[in-house]
């Protein structure tokens, strides 16, 4: 990944300092080396402490929300740093009228893809003792960390990207964001640490198409997998997945397309889904669930990665895309529309039961 | 604490041949909740409800379930029932157990009884969760549209405007007076067609309460019952009619000759001009499609010649809005399209016409002034051939149902050619004759003993031209012939077809159509005359085809159904309509477009958070709009969406019973 | 007393037909403590393989769902009966690590020692055999030595452990009382134990021997003590010296590599004294402000004993269960009314975090958390108990919290 953590603290500062924001949304270091974690820059200061990495793993659109969403006139903007997913899950606020896009102030940045911590720590746990990354390459074959430990120390590795990104990344249907409003620059031919590591395997960079149509392509055989099984042994795959979910509601929380004030499942009466998680109640959970987003989920893959009994989500999104995509001929199904295949009413829409009751 | 009352119908042997009556009630009275469970032969009778009314009193009933027949026979009379006892109507819910449990169930009785049990289990269910409800009371404009000008359009306006209601009648033609205009004669009496049309013509023509909008369309009608809001679209004529006199100089001078659509392309009319000499309003239009001064730029006669200065060929078309109450379509019927009937050898051999073109030819207005000369070579015929079921009552022309005149004009124009040619002969192919109406059967009996006219029961195969006859090959299937009459002329009674652009106007007016393009009505025998949209009624052939007399009736019953509307200070709507839980609802807007009544649009509102207050955006129904059909319901994720009547609680409550 | 991996797998196996046995089983690339089947991929075998389950020993002595009461009524009278009365199956849990142990007996401080007895929780808690196994080396977010939590677990025999603060000055936060397990298993190098691994496993190849894990086991309560004698047919006597040898080994094993960057340098010392001053700190507005009021970091925490009582009724019967509720929800506090005394983030947060570290030790003594590290891996925004501590630790040193 470019260095784009100079750029970002400089358009936050400005955007602050001009009052055109109270808040910007970016990361900032936190406690790990390896997990960047979601920070809000008010004044100079919080600014200069921004970052974002080749380890940013969460989300950022689902705080536009919470700052700036659900009301009419918001009291003031706010910025938003966003990837191609994070810009996917910010339309998608907007083109459900919970965020105004006056509000926010949209800082593009262009990204190749977030490496998995677990993952990275799986294969050399010495990781675990970051002090600083030193140098990260994500190239087409190949992936590239290193690292400088506690000790001083170096330790690097070479691996390639399905051992090494975040899985939601290796799906990845947008680098760079749909809707921006400043595109970040990186700084002039640096990488991440490159004049102090080794020569990095390759920058992808820039828009590609052939990209977008593998992720695709990974998406749709997976779906393809499951839709294959008899339906006996889909239910034994689901059954097992949904046994395990714990009802902590995460992939919920982190979906920037469930945005309600009051999600179904948090109101009591009618209790759509009850506490208890019996099996009945876990598929129910998980298909209201799929369903609500179905025709607007974004494929950020923001559920699958929060979840912490690993559940594949995305699958299940995806197929509901798919589907969307196949039934109501939609282009490019992740992107957030004017109208939604689910969302109007048509006088050509098929009324099987009308036509029988004037046929008979 | 819930009281409910289960009052548990026979139907005479209609419930209770099937279902254990006596085993549903007591199986109910155990239910919690229920505090009394009865039977009775017929529930909806006056001991019945009496029966009804003396529980809710007794047992201080805080709702009431009939385990009786479908709600749309008896909703109405044990609400109303309920509401002489005190309690509020829409705490009273009927669980169909006889088309849904005794009718579909005939061979198995413990099956269908056990049904029965589980469905007014689950109303009661539902009726324990119900709230009492009020009807709404929405303002109203009392002012009608009438869509179309022929004689449905023109007897539902003159109706109503006779009993003082404002009615705006919009024609589509530069005339009034529609297909009627073009007859020459009527069945059965054989009176003038025009005799009897044109004192109505006028009379439309100079009522101080219709307002005519002649040679214009309805583009966009918004809103509900009583309070529509109607976009009308005047077409560009080219001459101001306010200021043209009627002086029709134009016409004479104009040098463009074309065919005439008026005589069904069988006379010819100016490029400038009225159809026919008694057309309301008598104001000229300019053919533009025909005209030498659109076409080369030059001419501009008219314009010379008209005194007033009324010509315009600048004219802009113009949309006037228009507020009413209510619709009455009366949109007509078209013929059967020539192109469909090749076998005929309609559209390619001149002597095959159609009934209108008959009619025309008939005529003493038409353009052979009434004397019956074929087409191609003026002469007079000696033997017409007519063939009836020409698209009708025929499923490979798409038409399965009957035209239901053709009968009986076919046997009008057998008569009077034979009138008028006495020595010709007549021959009539048909399948069977349909003759049901007031006359009628006399009048078919009186062409074929008194007039000579040939019946010939059996299908026509081919049409063909041979040295200037048109020869006709068919068979008479009662005595098993092969036959070939070699005929000069033949008159096919085409289908009766909707509008071509009907279902297009369906959906300007939320209405339904059937299978062909005609309106479908509420209820095909109790609601003949109303559509399924409130407000919106239906009147002659554009509904189904019918008879000058049967479109005549329809259309006084449409007017009288608006009177009634109107005899109402406001409208009173049912409350059961979609309400929005203001402190769920994200905003989010996606209801609105899924809303086939566009009855959803957002508001503001103010609310407390802490010490600030902040505007948030909500979806607000619009209940004069709202037909409850429950789409924005289904379609809010949340749930902050509810249907009234049928609350997401009230239908996961007879969920959960059915599915105890 | 010493077992090896093959006769291990044969006690589990004899074992489950007498008891309810769970062990910590491969599904889906995660480690769950599972109800125990000898033909799925077997973690608890391996105890170097992974850092711990992914769920926690809570899944099994407080389960998720617990239905307790029916209930049923003809319209005027309603029944109600126990659903769970009656003896319930004797449980043997195998493979619990030793931070989760302590976590057992925190949970056992509130709920069966504290000052409302939960029937429930004790009853299914007297039934269970827990068998913990030592740990050898720490995951990435393990920081139970933070916790003054022993890798080794609570061997209260084994005197020698780490000096740590901890709020009710317990060393190695054991409390001889209740240790929180029955059966401690060390995991053995092959030399230390594995030379009479062949005979112990009745003579296999060698290949078995060399990677057949073998377990030095000690009991530390009477239930135990039993469970060993029923079982005596697939232990062994150990060595004199091999006890020693294995937990020597353990240690070094376990700081060889030192302290990982999300638990490096965090202290615990007078936090909390300090905490009951820090109610209002505009920190908690601060840290709050990432987080998405998900119940991930409670619902996999082997500490966190919230539920709600829920009620699954239709009509005329119904079961009421007792189900995990999270701290962490918007509703979790939502009255009736309509009034909730924690409406945002921060008060939600705030709490999770006061209680683990102010209101439990003051009220039990130690720090309701066991340095587990499943927050940490879990939450989805990095909002967890080191991070937490360790920006404790800057506001009290005047360094702006990043």
């Amino acid at each position: 990944m470019r260095e784009y953590t100079a750029s970002l603290k400089r358009e936050a500062e400005r955007l602050l300092s001009e009052g055109r924001v109270k808040t910007v949304i970016a990361f900032g270091p936190g406690i790990d080396p390896l997990a960047p974690i979601p920070a809000f820059a008010e004044d100079k200061d919080e600014a200069s402490d921004l970052l974002v990495n080749a380890f940013s793993a969460p989300g950022l659109a689902k705080y536009v929300l919470d700052e700036v969403g659900g009301v009419e006139k918001p009291e003031h903007s706010v910025a938003v740093l966003a990837r191609g997913c994070d810009s996917l899950g910010i339309a998608r606020l907007i083109a459900d009228k919970r965020v105004q896009r006056q509000s926010v102030v949209i800082l593009g940045v262009h990204c190749d893809g977030v490496i998995d911590r677990g993952k990275l720590l799986a294969l050399n746990p010495a990781f675990s003792r970051t002090k600083n990354i030193k140098s990260v390459a994500i190239g087409e074959d190949e992936v590239f960390v290193e690292a400088e430990l506690a000790d001083r120390s170096a330790v690097s590795l070479r691996g390639r990207p399905e051992d090494l990104l975040l899985d939601k990344c290796l799906k990845c249907l947008e680098r760079d964001p749909v809707v921006f409003d400043i595109m970040l620059e990186p700084e002039a031919g640096t990488m991440l640490g490159r004049e102090t590591g080794p020569t990095p395997v390759g920058d992808r960079g820039g828009v590609d198409q052939g990209e977008k149509e593998k992720s695709l392509r990974a998406r749709r055989s997976l779906v393809a997998e499951t839709e294959a099984l008899s339906s006996e042994s889909r239910y034994e795959f689901w059954a097992r997945q949904f046994e395990r979910c714990i009802r902590c509601y995460a992939c919920r929380n982190v979906c920037p397309a469930c945005s309600c004030r009051k999600c179904a499942f948090d109101v009591p009466d009618p209790e759509w889904v009850s506490k208890c998680t019996w099996l009945s109640e876990q598929f129910m959970f998980h298909f209201l669930r799929a369903f609500h987003v179905a025709g607007r989920c974004v494929g950020c893959g923001e559920c699958e990665r929060a979840c912490p009994m690993g559940l594949p989500l995305s699958l299940l999104n995806d197929k509901l895309m798919k589907d969307v995509e196949e039934m109501f001929g939609i282009e490019d199904p992740h992107v957030p529309k004017e109208s939604e295949p689910l969302g109007f009413y048509s006088p050509d829409d098929p009324e099987p039961w009308a036509k029988e009751v004037s046929e008979g | 604490m819930k009281r409910i009352g289960v009052f548990v119908c026979w139907c005479g042997f209609n419930i209770s041949g099937t279902i254990d009556v006596k085993a549903v009630a007591s199986a109910l009275a155990d239910h919690p909740g229920v505090v009394v469970a009865k039977d009775y032969k017929y529930m909806c009778s006056e001991p019945g409800q009496a029966m009804i009314k003396e529980a809710i009193a007794e047992h201080r009933l805080s709702g009431v379930v009939v385990a009786a027949c479908s709600p749309s026979m008896h909703e109405t009379t044990f609400r109303e029932a309920a509401q002489a006892a005190g309690l509020n109507p829409y705490m009273l819910e009927i669980a169909n157990i006889r088309e849904h449990a005794s009718w579909v169930h005939p061979d198995d009785k413990i099956a269908a009884t056990r049904k029965a049990i589980d469905l007014v289990k689950s109303l009661v269910e539902k009726v324990k969760r119900n709230e009492a409800l009020e009807p709404i009371h929405v303002p109203m404009t009392k002012r009608a549209l009438v869509i179309g000008g022929g004689i449905a359009g023109m007897q539902a306006a003159l109706d109503l405007a006779d009993g003082g209601t404002e009615v705006v009648l919009v024609e589509r033609d530069s005339h009034i007076g529609g297909h009627m205009a073009q007859l020459s004669e009527t069945f059965p009496t054989l009176d003038c067609a025009s005799c009897i049309l044109t004192p109505r013509t006028a009379e439309v023509g100079r009522h101080p309460l219709i307002k005519l909008h002649a040679y214009s369309e309805v583009a966009e009608v918004s809103g509900y019952v009583g309070n529509f809001t109607v976009k009308v679209r005047k077409k560009r004529t080219y001459v101001d009619w306010d200021k043209c006199i009627g002086c029709m100089d134009c016409m004479a001078k104009c040098p463009k000759k074309i065919p005439s659509q008026f005589e069904r392309g069988l006379g010819i009319r100016k490029a400038i001009g009225v159809a026919f000499p008694q057309a309301i309003p008598y104001r000229p239009v300019i053919d533009r499609d025909a005209c030498t001064y659109f076409k080369t730029g030059k001419c501009r006669i008219c314009e010379r010649v008209c005194s007033v200065g009324a010509i315009d060929f600048d004219q802009e078309e113009r949309v006037i809005e228009e507020k009413v109450g209510a619709i009455i379509v009366a949109t007509g019927y078209d013929l059967a399209p020539k192109a469909k009937f090749g076998e005929y050898g309609y559209g390619k051999i001149k002597d095959v016409v159609d009934g209108l073109e008959f009619e025309r030819l008939n005529s003493s207005s038409g353009p052979t002034e009434g004397v019956i000369k074929r087409p191609s070579d003026g002469k007079i015929p000696r033997e017409v051939v007519f063939i009836q079921c020409v698209g009708s009552r025929d499923v490979d022309k798409g038409n399965s149902y009957c035209s239901k005149i053709c009968c009986m004009y076919t046997a009008k124009h057998a008569m009077l050619y034979k009138h008028k040619v006495p020595d010709g002969q007549a021959y009539v192919f048909y399948m069977d004759i349909r003759a049901g109406g007031k006359g009628y059967e006399e009048f078919v009996q009186r062409a074929v003993e008194q007039d000579g006219v040939l019946y010939l029961r059996g299908r026509v195969s081919k049409v063909y031209e041979d040295d200037g006859k048109v020869i006709v090959r068919g068979q008479d299937t009662l005595s098993g012939e092969n036959i070939e009459i070699a005929a000069d002329m033949v008159v096919l009674a085409t289908a009766i077809e909707p509008q071509r652009d009907s279902r297009n106007l369906a959906q300007i007016l939320k209405i339904g159509t059937d299978q062909y393009g005609f309106f479908n009505e509420a209820h095909p025998k109790l609601r003949p005359v109303e559509s399924m949209t409130r407000g919106v009624f239906l009147a002659g052939c554009a509904q189904a085809p019918k008879d000058i007399p049967e479109t005549v009736a329809q259309a006084s019953g449409a007017a009288s159904k608006v009177d009634v509307l109107f005899s109402k200070d406001d409208l009173v709507v049912e409350p059961l309509i979609a309400s929005v839980d203001e402190a769920i609802c994200s905003g989010c807007m996606w209801c609105e477009p899924i809303c086939p009544y566009h009855a959803i649009e957002p508001k503001t509102i103010e609310e407390r958070v802490g010490k600030k207050s902040v505007a948030r955006r909500v979806a607000s129904v619009n209940a004069g709009l709202c037909q409850g059909c429950g789409a924005c319901s289904v379609a809010c994720r949340d749930g902050a969406m509810n249907l009234k009547g049928y609350t997401n609680q009230q239908i996961m409550a007879e969920v959960e019973a059915l599915c105890l | 007393m010493r077992i090896s991996e093959d006769r291990l797998l044969d006690l589990l196996v004899d074992t489950s037909e007498r008891m309810a046995v769970f062990a910590p089983l491969e599904e889906d690339g995660l480690v769950l403590l599972s109800p125990f089947t000898k033909d799925r991929a077997a973690s608890w075998a391996r105890p170097d393989s992974y850092v711990n389950t992914d769920n926690t020993p809570k899944d099994v002595l407080m389960p998720q769902t617990e239905p307790y009461l029916r209930f049923e009524g003809d319209g005027r009278r309603m029944a109600v009966s126990e659903v769970a009365v009656g003896p319930l199956r004797q449980t043997f849990v195998f493979g619990v690590r030793p931070c989760d142990v302590r976590a057992v007996e925190l949970l056992d401080r509130v709920l069966i020692e504290g000052q409302f007895r939960d029937e429930m929780y004790a009853r299914r808690r007297a039934g269970t055999l827990i068998a913990a196994v030592a740990c050898s080396k720490p995951g990435p977010e393990c920081f139970c030595g933070t916790m003054g939590i022993s890798h080794l677990g609570p061997a209260v025999q084994m005197t020698e452990t780490k000096e740590v603060d901890t709020p009710s000055g317990r060393q190695g936060g054991v409390s001889p009382e209740n240790p929180g397990c029955d059966l401690i298993f060390y995991p053995a190098l092959r030399g230390e134990a594995g030379d009479r691994a062949g005979t112990g496993a009745g003579g296999g190849c060698s290949d078995t021997a060399a990677t057949n894990t073998q377990f030095i086991v000690v009991s530390i309560t009477e239930r135990g003590d039993n469970f060993l004698r029923e079982n005596g047919g697939y232990f062994e006597a150990s060595g004199p010296d091999d006890l020693d040898a294995t937990v020597r080994r353990l240690k070094d094993t376990f700081s060889e590599d030192g302290p990982s960057s999300v638990t490096d340098g965090l202290s615990l010392d007078g936090l909390v004294p300090y905490l009951a001053g820090q109610f209002d700190n505009p920190y908690w507005a601060f840290v709050s402000r990432r987080c998405h009021s998900c119940g991930a970091c409670t619902y996999v925490c082997p500490t966190c004993y919230c539920f709600a009582v829920v009620d699954a009724a239709r009509i005329d019967r119904g079961v009421r269960s007792r189900c995990w509720d999270s701290c962490q929800f918007q509703e979790f506090l939502l009255m009736a009314a309509g009034h909730n005394p924690r409406p945002t983030k921060k008060e939600r947060v705030r709490q999770r975090f006061l209680h683990k570290l102010q209101y439990y030790p003051e009220k039990y003594g130690d720090y309701m958390c066991v340095g587990c590290g499943r927050c940490v891996k879990k939450c989805p925004v990095g909002l967890h108990m080191t991070q937490v501590i360790y920006d404790l630790g800057c506001i009290r040193e005047g360094v702006r919290v990043k």
